[in-house]
């Protein structure tokens, strides 16, 4: 073996990714020769080092949990009684938990995994689809991405939108509008649930969210039709009564 | 390495699911920080992966590698829901041949340097791999993944798994070469602080 084919087989004798014949050519030429035994060493020394740096931590405790938890929720038969079977379930079934967190005894049968789902929504950091206020952008970007239609709220002065971007609750497509109310973010997230009657009122509610790290949010939830619109914010409750007075009305 | 995960059952049951996908949330979750690059995304990304590998465990094949096919569903979420894997994709690293030597700087006197560095420059200098190369060396060097695996969870050839491999550990290196330099030029022009001199010698 010569040197410069012994440098290009060092990775894959340090990831163990070489047979014992190739191994045992690649060691017995580190063995005679001082040059490369020495570049051996430092790459097993920055092998060695960039794993132990990398050591992963164990995952948060409340990670964990929510994850055992929606285990434990699948399993849950109330559940499954519920109407809404499918893709639509996960959306429906949070709206429907809006309503029933505070609610005390109701609160307690909710599935541990349409808390989460409701908990995700609030997430606002993911780089938007469109970055533009215009609502035509916004319509031909949705028509092109979700298999209904809906109406944008009117938006009320304070209210600004900055853009959308296609994401999912659940397996169901879901539009995500990010607006600023008096400078405070707001998520709007638009889905369709044929069920939704069921659990949303046609006229805005307001309640509050528990999300998953344990604080709370507001959020107002209103329905057109199939559609349903969910609002939240992380501290703008009086903004938000506003938007929604206005925002809803066509 | 993930032998001993392998499943070899004729079906796997609700219960046999759940045991071997809380046997991968560690790994999981320690995968997904370096690819979203923040807490609350990979946090975010672990729990829809769970909600998805709940939803089609039945189509796991038993006696193929569990590990890494809930490491695949969870690559393949993080590609289509976080966008940004397309933006990055146009930032790669320069092909040059010079990177198939170790760069003369991290050969010498900082590579002493280098290894006194913590983990948090680590993960700086993974964090500024493009998706490309972060997402091989995640696998294979905090999951520990083989060539093959990587390969099959990244849909990509051996071929390319080795050269990102082999490039993303370069550049972590240079990265790490020169805040080393940096540290090490700080600590030079440091002014002496002749108490504490004379304390660790006991001269005080």
């Amino acid at each position: 073996m010569e040197c410069a084919e012994f440098h290009l087989q060092i990775p894959m004798l340090l990831d163990g990714a070489l047979g014992p014949a190739e191994e045992a050519e690649t060691i017995a030429h580190a063995e005679s020769c001082p040059e490369c035994a020495l570049a051996l060493e430092k790459e097993q020394h920055f092998h060695s080092f960039l794993r132990k740096r990398l050591h992963p931590a164990p995952a948060p405790a409340a990670l964990r949990k929510l994850v055992m938890n929606d285990m434990r929720a699948q399993k849950n038969k109330s559940f499954w009684r519920w109407p809404a079977v499918g893709t639509g379930l996960l959306a429906a079934a949070s709206i429907a938990a809006f309503f029933f967190i505070g609610g005390g005894a109701e609160q307690n049968q909710l599935p541990g995994t349409i808390k989460t789902a409701i908990a995700r929504q609030s997430d606002d950091r993911l780089p938007l689809d469109v970055n533009s206020a215009n609502e035509a952008d916004l319509r031909a970007f949705f028509a092109g991405h979700l298999p209904f239609e809906f109406d944008l709220p009117k938006i009320s002065t304070g209210t600004h939108v900055r853009g959308g971007r296609l994401t999912y609750l659940g397996e169901q497509p879901t539009a995500f509008i990010s607006y600023e109310i008096n400078g405070t973010p707001a998520s709007l997230y638009v889905f369709t649930d044929r069920n939704s009657s069921e659990y949303v009122r046609k006229s805005p509610t307001k309640c509050q969210v528990l999300t998953a790290d344990g604080t709370e949010r507001e959020a107002v939830v209103w329905q057109r039709g199939n559609v349903v619109y969910s609002l939240i914010s992380r501290k703008a409750e009086p903004l938000m009564a506003d938007f929604i007075k206005d925002g809803c009305r066509k | 390495m993930t032998n001993e995960l392998q499943y070899s059952g004729e079906t796997l049951s609700r219960e046999e699911f759940e045991t071997l996908a809380l046997q991968q949330l560690d790994g999981l979750y320690a995968a997904a920080r370096h690819l979203c690059k923040n807490e609350a995304d990979a946090q975010d990304l672990v729990h829809d992966a769970y909600l998805r590998a709940l939803r089609f465990y039945k189509r796991f094949q038993p006696g193929t590698n569990f590990r890494g096919w809930i490491f695949q569903l969870m690559y393949r979420l993080f590609i289509n829901r976080y966008h940004q894997l397309q933006r990055e994709r146009e930032h790669v690293l320069p092909s040059d041949e010079h990177l198939n030597r170790i760069p003369d700087s991290a050969q010498g006197p900082e590579f002493s340097a280098i290894m006194r560095l913590e983990a948090e420059s680590v993960e700086r200098a993974l964090a500024k791999l493009p998706e490309l190369y972060r997402s091989v060396v995640v696998l294979c060097d905090v999951n520990e993944f083989s060539y093959e695996e990587i390969a099959a969870i990244l849909d990509l050839p051996i071929g390319t798994v080795m050269s990102r491999l082999f490039r993303g550990r370069q550049r972590i290196r240079q990265l790490l070469a020169a805040e080393a330099k940096v540290t090490l030029e700080r600590q030079q022009e440091a002014p002496i602080d002749i108490n504490m001199y004379r304390r660790e010698r006991g001269l005080a």
